[in-house]
Parts: C-alpha cells; structure tokens; sequence
C-alpha cells in the first residue's frame, strides 16, 4: 500500500451495461435526480448473479460540450437506454458514463445481465417510421423512399405524362427546350414594394 | 537457566501431500531435515508467511510410479513432489510458548534450489497461511453498514474463519460497498481500512493475519495498548545468569528511518486542504485540516509540528450521493469529510520512526502488539543518575516479526514504528 496516496485513485476505463429500467424504475422515469444510470460494470460484476441488478451502484453521465449543463437554459438529454453499453470512467471512485457503443444490425439479444437487450422501455415505443430497428451504425437506418414505378392501387401500370395539362400551362412536350419558354406571370405588386 | 536464543524444538515439522507425510523435524530416522524455518507476521500483510530450507538427501520419499516406474526415493522435490496442494505442519517448541501450525498448516507456493548434488540438494520453500489462497479469491458481493460487522462477515463468508478467530475494532461509520471482484486483501487493505473511523481515535485500521487469526484493528486502538514486554540495549555485558533479563536484551538494533521532515510535509500530515463536491447540489466544500498534536500516540501527544504557511497537500473527493441506494437516494455515503484528512494523517505519522531490532526467541509476540524499549543514553556524563535515553525509549507498535530458527539459535527480529518522541504521556 502507498501510504503517501490514500486519497490517488487512478482513473481507469471501464466497459458496462445499462441494467433493466425495471431496476432503477424511479429514476429511469424522472423521479430521480441528474442524468444516472445504474451499470453493471463488466470488470466488477459476474454474470453469476452475486449483487441484484437495483442493488448495482449509478453512474453519472457526462456531456460533450456541444449538449450544455443547462446553464442559460441550454441542454440537450442524454439518450441512454437498457442494454446500452457504456464507457465508463472512475474520478474519485465515482463511475462516470463519458461515451457509448453504437448498436449493430448484428444485435444479439439474450436474456443474462451482460447481454443485450431491447432498449424499448414505458413510454420509449417503435416508431412509425424507423419501427422497431435499434440501431446506430454507418450504414444507416432502413427507411422509407419514394418509388418511380407504379400509379395508384395498381402498381404495375405506368403513369403517363400528362401533355394535355403541360401544354395548358404553356408547355409543349414535343417542341425542344428554349430560353423564354416560360412567361414570367402578370402579378400587380403595390407602389411601395417597388424598387 | 536455558536461553531463549537456543535452539528450538521442532516437535512436529512434517510436509504432507496427496497423504504421503515426510518428516523434516530431525528428529526421526529422517535424515533430510529443517535447516533454517523463518515465520513472518505483518501489520502490511493479509497472511502470515514463512521461508522453510530443508537439507533433502534424496531417501525420505519414493516416486510415484507414474514418475519413476522403480519407484526409487528421491528429493522432495522431484518424488514428492512440490506441486500443487501440498502442506506444512509444524510445531516449534520455545522458552516463551510454543509457535503452532499443526492443525492449521502452512501451504507451499513456490521453492528454489540453491544447491544440487547427485544424490542431494538444499530446497528453500515458501510457505503462506492456508487462508492465503481464499485472500485472493473475488469479492463479488455488497456489504451495507457499520463497517467493521461488514467485516467480520466478509472475512467469515469468504475465508470461512470462526468467529473466535476474528478481531475486529469497533466502527463508528457505515458504508455501502461492493467488493467489485477485486481480491478480499485489496477490498480490506486498500478500499476499507482507511475510510473506517473507530469509536475512539482517528480513522485508519490494518488488515492482518497473527498467529491467532485475522485482525482488522484500528491504528489507535493499537497504539494505546499496554506493552506486552519490556526490552532494553545497552554495551554492558551482564551475566545474569539466576535470571532471564539477557532474554529481553536487544540484540542489535537499526535505524530504518527517524523522522523525515519534507516527506512529511509533502504527504500533508501537518496541513491539508480537502475539497468534496456534491454532484447532487453542485456544493464545493473546501476545509483545511491542521494538525495540532496526536490524539492516540506511542510516545509523547505534543509532537513538534514544523512552521508552515500555508497545505502542502490537496485531497479531492467527488461525494457519493445514493450512489449505492437501490432507489433514487440523496444520503451521502459514507461522508470523506469525516476520514480522509486525519487518515491520511494517522498512516503518515505512524511512520514517522521506524527501527529493525533482533532480540531472542519471543513467539508470544504478534505483529500489532506494543513492547516497551530502552535504549542507553550516549552521554559524556555519569550514567548512574540514568543510563535510558528519554527521547528514543519508549512504547514501538511492531509492524513486521520474524521468528528464525536454525540449528543452533532461535531469535525473533522485528520492524518497529512509531509516532512520536519520548515515553507515552504529554509534556516532560
């Protein structure tokens, strides 16, 4: 023991996981104070269930200083769900979240502390758009697009250039494209708008 | 009248392993046998240890067969042999009690062959306490309240030991902790023995193994106790032969280290700023601590205290606020405001003197006793008016023990510390 350091806790790295909302229910919810999130830090826990999941010790988490404290009411939330793995780091023997790993389309859930679990909890529902995909990796979400093919129920049929209605506003399909095609249209703007 | 520095008698040394026992006590057929057993004991030490070297003439074990289809003798070694489980049993007989490991045996951890021959070699073992190896196994649960009933369960849930076997100081602060799979000696030694705070006296415990068994005792509690013998050391030989004062004559005596003023300063025990900060409310609570003289102390309580103008060092704690509680929590855990300062202080300052003395056999000594010492006064002026000088003498804490034994002597060596100056007690 170095005697002359009682008070130099080195500050090491760690790796965790966000345990169950269902364990740190209260402050998962709001009720609770700052942003902290109960960890199940790889290196101090076992998956041999020795320490119940709402017995583990909060993490704090820290901002990048893009999200701001609050101060001037300036802050964004932190966006940490279950199963999230965490990067954690010690100051003062006090865990601190300072990052996370991005979610994989290669997501493997399981059912034991370490593994990973679906981040859906109350009110954090699958979105119409986005659905019920969890992840955040470079090749994007899967999200709707448009398609070229295809007009109305019958998906098969092509839709057709409307001539008749192009030539009504002064357009004509056949003719090729030239300077001045287009009239700028007569509009009557007030005296005091003009230059 | 026999000596306490005569040679000891090994009543039963025995190394025991998979049932094959081997005699090394000399005193059988046997003709390999202890040369030197050294057995040590340390405040700074989860376990007790010991350094056997054993004289092996290659005839005290057969190979097993799957080794040596002869099955000849061979060393201990090689025919035993030294691997994996294997036991030492021992019990050494002296002038001042009896040093007894027969029912709780040492283990084997490693050895080293210093000498080979053909037909013999010389093999030095080092030996740990049977509890060493659940020392290092993970503390993977959470203990809730007073510290020291925290302890005595982490001690009986992991090293199995019985209650009688445990001593404990006192606490008067609770913690909530988890061993964060780190190593029962590390969790005891490093993560609680300095922020638990005894009834009486300032922070600070040791963690340790005696002969008796496992002591998680605070610093001030150790230091207050009655000495449990009286040495002195002097240039005059006297016979004494009628009585066993030679017994408790230091024999030789070194000075490790004797005050260390910048050390001192630099570790902050004279002056130290400590800042917390509450992550709840965002407080900064800043307070200098200044010592003023030793609550509990081996010498004198009114201790020289340099001039300083200002700390010298700076303790920072982030609170744990409900860090631990399983719902939201706003109690701060185990406040540092209340530890870390006058820890930091107890630790350094117990330090501050430290001595190496040799005396004879005394095995009823344990690490975490106080002896008494008497060192002659080096003066020019007459010596019968009092030959003790009154600032080295005085009550020590034995922080390190050795008990050495060899063929023909037996001595006990220690590491001695101390806090202050002069016999216990304030002013002249």
């Amino acid at each position: 023991m170095e005697f002359n350091n009682l008070s130099k806790q080195p500050s090491n790295k760690y790796l965790g996981v966000v345990v169950n909302f269902d364990d740190q229910k209260d402050q998962a919810t709001g009720k609770g104070w700052g942003w902290r999130y109960k960890v199940a830090i790889m290196d101090s826990y076992s998956n041999t269930i020795d320490i119940a999941d709402a017995e583990i010790e909060y993490a704090i988490c820290i901002f990048p200083v893009t999200a701001g404290s609050g101060g001037a009411g300036r802050s964004k939330s932190a966006k940490i769900v279950q199963g999230d793995i965490v990067i954690l780091e010690k100051i003062s023997g006090i865990p601190h979240i300072v990052g996370l790993y991005g979610r994989t389309s290669q997501i493997v859930y399981g059912e034991g502390r370490f593994d990973a679990k679906s981040g859906f909890y109350g009110g954090l529902k699958p979105g119409n758009i986005l659905n019920n995909q969890e992840i955040n990796q470079c090749s994007g979400h899967c999200t709707p697009r448009p398609l070229n093919t295809g007009s109305g129920s019958d998906k098969s049929k092509k839709r057709k250039t409307p001539i008749d209605k192009l030539a009504e506003i002064g357009i004509d399909v056949f003719a090729a494209a030239a300077t001045g095609d287009f009239v700028s249209p007569i509009v009557s703007v007030a005296s005091e708008f003009l230059p | 009248m026999a000596s306490a520095s005569q040679r000891a008698s090994f009543e039963i040394f025995e190394i025991i392993k998979n049932g094959k026992r081997v005699d090394v006590s000399g005193n059988g057929l046997s003709a390999t046998k202890v040369t030197t057993f050294d057995y040590y004991e340390s405040l700074l030490s989860p376990n007790v240890t010991g350094v056997l070297s054993v004289a092996d003439i290659a005839s005290s074990v057969q190979y097993d067969s799957k080794y040596d289809k002869q099955q000849r003798f061979g060393t201990l070694s090689s025919a035993l042999p030294l691997t994996g489980d294997v036991d030492v049993k021992f019990k050494i007989a002296t002038k001042y009690g009896t040093l007894d490991f027969s029912k709780n045996p040492l283990i084997f951890d490693k050895e080293i062959i210093p000498n080979q021959g053909s037909n013999r070699e010389v093999i030095i073992m080092n030996l740990f306490s049977a509890y060493s190896k659940a020392t290092q196994l993970p503390v993977k649960t959470k203990y809730t309240g007073n510290i020291s009933s925290s302890v005595r369960r982490l001690i009986k849930d992991y090293l199995k030991v019985p209650d009688n076997k445990i001593f404990t100081t006192n606490s008067k602060n609770a913690w909530s902790f988890h061993g964060g799979n780190e190593c029962l000696y590390k969790v005891l030694c490093e993560k609680v023995a300095p922020r638990t705070v005894p009834a009486k006296g300032n922070p600070g415990y040791f963690f340790y193994e005696t002969q008796d068994g496992f002591n998680f005792r605070a610093i001030d509690e150790l230091i207050s106790q009655e000495p449990v013998a009286n040495y002195y050391k002097n240039e005059v030989l006297r016979a004494n032969l009628d009585n066993d004062k030679n017994d408790f004559k230091i024999l030789s005596k070194t000075d490790v280290k004797r005050d260390d003023l910048i050390t001192s300063i630099k570790s902050g025990i004279f002056i130290s700023r400590n800042i917390f900060w509450n992550p709840l409310t965002s407080e900064y609570i800043e307070k200098t601590f200044k010592l003023d003289g030793l609550e509990e102390s081996l010498g004198k309580i009114d201790i020289d205290i340099p001039d300083l103008e200002s700390y010298t060092r700076t303790h920072f704690h982030i609170l744990d606020v409900g860090g631990s509680d399983p719902g939201i929590g706003y109690e701060i855990n185990n406040n540092p405001v209340e530890w870390v300062a006058k820890s930091t202080m107890r630790y350094n300052s117990l330090f501050s003197q430290i001595i190496q003395i040799t005396v004879p056999c005394n095995v009823s000594l344990r690490a975490g006793n106080v002896i008494n010492c008497d060192f002659e006064i080096i003066s020019q002026d007459n010596k019968y008016e009092g030959a003790i000088d009154g600032t080295q003498s005085g009550k020590y804490l034995i922080l390190n023990l050795c008990h050495h034994f060899d063929a023909i002597n037996s001595y006990t060596s220690m590491t001695l510390v101390r806090d202050s100056y002069g016999r216990h007690g304030r002013g002249a």
